[in-house]
């Protein structure tokens, strides 16, 4: 079971290390619309210096010990990043799923199973992406000028998430769970901050009430609306959105036992994180940011990022003693360039 | 004055309380405790990270040096920053102007390079594509075309004739791929060349057509398209800049800019399927006026604009939309050498025999 703060040493009031988040929507949409017109401007290709600039506004207003942290990441990086995925990664995928799918199309085996292999590496490249933007990210994440970092180059937590979705898919998602507390396992234990390591001693145990609930909510739902209405076409708009909402805010139990668990079982040098949210104030965030993000038809999307920073900031403390003094400068190499294959999966989205 | 603030320079997570002194050039730092100096930092290569709401506190970094962190206390200190530091910016601006611009010549440098070998793609169609495998893709598109539609036309004595005018055209081993011809019941006034020597020509424009040279010229030049394998290109580009386009932007303008590069670049593949169609005839001993003659009437009514024949007009565009007759194209075909022996490329009874391709089986009812 996941260790909370009554494991924390007596004097844990001293000690309550709080986040705090000090932005506002209306400092935030200045940027949201420069970076519309700057992107309509240059047929999008603005997005990564646009992307750049929110970050640099959320992390700056993120504080930790009453200090902010500094984002020093550069659109530069995301695009050359873009570029170089661009060329060494997906043109030859295409090229390799355009004759497979010749080879195909001339009756050749050969081309089914160069096609299926395609798209199998897709699915070990989407995680790999996803973990290298962590590891841009965290490099370009400051406080009281020491950097973030996640070692390890990847290609392990690709390898498990691919073998992992699968055997989630066999399982009719039975093993989600599961497979989310190893991956963020190893995700949490190569996390560093300067030297300072983060740790994660949770398993996927805790995570199952909470997860058959979410689960049972879903299928039934699907259940009833194929008993009510046959089938989802028949069904208008606005029953399939009420759907769909209902479908998010079922699988919100899961998601808030998974933040309490993770977070509740994270460490940071000796000292625990405790997360505090409660369901409600989840779900009025999820409905909120759906909303923010339907009725601007994605425009306001960061907006609705930094509702959910600002939620984490105000649910999240750190409790216990950090050796502050004994925490120095990564040693780690900070990759060059940033977050093409994420991109690419559009996962690069924060 | 002197301001208190607390200095960090990545070392480790503590830092130390230090003595800020700015001035317009200079950042000069003394450690509270009072060992040592630390570096001075140039006031230029400062900016600012973050300052509360309050004007109470601004926290400083360092542009090319992001250790270094100092954050500034003190009543009013947001205040006294910016009068000390008027040219103080959010980022060092300035600093990173030079970089961003060689990084920007670069990366259009890269794209450029990018855009030319994407459109340079299919040129490798040939080298790369067996015939066989475009034999094989078209004969796979046609299968479902022609299940799709029971308007493939099969009249007999009609499809003997139009047999007749493509041996005519392309006796055997003058095309790199066998050619299959359809006429379809339709009456758009088009004619299309498909992957792996397929043809589709609609009836309306075997109707439209005063002279079988008329047919045989539009003939002749969709084999232009088959013989330079223009389908296949065109199928490779489009899937190629529809890639680009949809990476650049998002999925944003891919469409337009599709569309666009498609339909310029389709102009060149129509001069080459002319040259190709002039040789085509001039071997085959067909004048190649009808050609032209056709593409100018159809040109000649699409002005017109007769209010009572709208619907001609509209379905006149399709073929004009995609072989767009400019002046040049025109001129070439008109100035071709007269040539030593021509014959019209059927006789009148096929002829009458073509335009009744579409028409129900006047012999025995055999098969379909
Ligand atoms: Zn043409």
């Amino acid at each position: 079971m996941p260790s909370d703060a009554n494991t924390a040493p007596a004097n844990a009031a001293a000690t309550r290390h709080t986040f705090e988040f000090t932005g506002t929507a209306g400092e935030m949409w200045p940027i949201v619309l420069k970076n519309l017109l700057l992107n309509i401007i240059t047929l999008s290709f603005y997005r990564f210096w646009g992307r750049t600039n929110v970050r640099r506004y959320l992390w700056s207003n993120v504080r930790f010990m009453g200090d902010p942290l500094e984002y020093t990441g550069r659109g530069g990086e995301l695009f050359v990043g873009f570029l170089i995925v661009t060329v060494v990664v997906f043109l030859p995928l295409v090229g390799l799923l355009t004759w497979a799918q010749a080879l195909m199309a001339r009756g050749e085996p050969f081309g089914f199973i160069l096609f299926s292999a395609g798209y199998l590496l897709l699915l070990w490249l989407a995680p790999l992406g996803l973990y290298r933007a962590f590891k841009y990210r965290m490099s370009r994440t400051r406080w009281r000028g020491v950097r973030g970092a996640q070692t390890e180059s990847g290609v392990r937590y690709a390898t498990e998430f691919f073998f992992y979705t699968i055997l989630t898919v066999f399982t009719a998602g039975l093993l989600l769970p599961f497979m989310e507390a190893k991956l963020y396992t190893q995700e949490t234990n190569n996390r560093r901050f300067g030297t300072g390591r983060f740790s994660f001693s949770g398993s996927s145990g805790p995570l199952y009430s909470a997860f058959l609930i979410s689960y049972a909510l879903v299928v039934g739902g699907y259940v009833l609306v194929f008993v009510i209405a046959g089938n989802l076409a028949k069904l208008g708009f606005v029953a399939i959105l009420g759907l769909y909402l209902f479908l998010g805010l079922a699988f919100a139990i899961y998601e808030l036992a998974k933040l309490k668990h993770f977070w509740n079982s994270t460490k940071f040098e000796g000292a625990e994180f405790v997360f505090n949210g409660e369901i409600g104030e989840l779900i009025k965030l999820y409905l909120g940011n759906i909303l923010l993000t339907l009725v601007t038809l994605g425009i306001a999307y960061p907006i609705a990022q930094m509702r959910v920073v600002r939620f984490m900031t105000e649910h999240l403390v750190l409790v216990g003693q950090i050796n502050l003094a004994a925490v120095t400068q990564s040693t780690e190499a900070e990759p060059g360039f940033g977050e093409g294959l994420a991109e690419g999966f559009d996962m690069g989205t924060i | 004055m002197r301001l208190n603030a607390r200095y960090f320079d990545g070392s480790n997570l503590e830092g130390q309380t230090v003595d800020l002194d700015l001035s317009p050039s200079l950042a000069v730092i003394r450690p509270v405790a009072g060992r040592g100096v630390l570096p001075a930092i140039p006031s230029s290569k400062l900016f600012e990270i973050h300052r509360s709401a309050d004007g109470n506190r601004v926290d400083l970094g360092v542009a090319d040096n992001h250790d270094i962190h100092l954050m500034v206390e003190g009543a009013g200190v947001a205040a006294y920053i910016d009068t000390a530091l008027p040219a103080l910016g959010v980022e060092a601006a300035a600093q990173k102007r030079h970089a961003s611009v060689r990084l920007l010549a670069i990366a259009g440098g890269v794209l450029a390079v990018l855009v030319i070998a994407f459109l340079q793609l299919e040129r490798l169609v040939p080298v790369l594509v067996p015939l066989e495998s475009e034999r094989a893709l078209g004969e796979r598109l046609m299968e479902g075309f022609v299940e799709s539609s029971d308007a493939v036309c099969t009249n007999q004595v009609g499809r003997a004739a139009l047999t007749r005018m493509v041996n005519r055209l392309s006796p055997e081993g003058t095309l790199p791929i066998p050619l299959t011809v359809w006429v379809t019941k339709s009456d758009w006034v088009n004619a299309f060349a498909m992957p792996g020597g397929q043809i589709v020509i609609f009836d309306g424009l075997i109707q439209k057509a005063q002279s079988p040279d008329e047919v045989a010229g539009v003939l002749a030049h969709e084999m232009g398209h088959v013989e330079h394998r223009h389908a296949l290109r065109r199928l490779v580009r489009a899937a190629g800049i529809g890639f680009l386009a949809s990476m650049v932007s998002g999925g944003v303008v891919g469409d337009v800019s599709q569309q666009l590069l498609v339909m310029t670049f389709s102009r060149e593949m129509e001069e080459e399927a002319d040259t190709a169609a002039l040789k085509t005839l001039a071997s085959a001993g067909i004048a190649s006026d009808g050609f032209a003659a056709f593409f100018e009437r159809l040109a000649a009514e699409d002005n017109e604009s007769d209010p009572e024949s709208l619907l001609a007009g509209s379905t006149l565009e399709s073929l004009l939309a995609t072989h767009p007759l400019s002046k040049e194209r025109a001129n070439k075909i008109r100035s071709q050498p007269p040539l030593q022996s021509i014959s019209p490329a059927l006789d009148e009874t096929a002829w009458q025999a073509l335009k009744g391709i579409c028409s129900p089986q006047q012999a025995k009812m055999d098969d379909s």
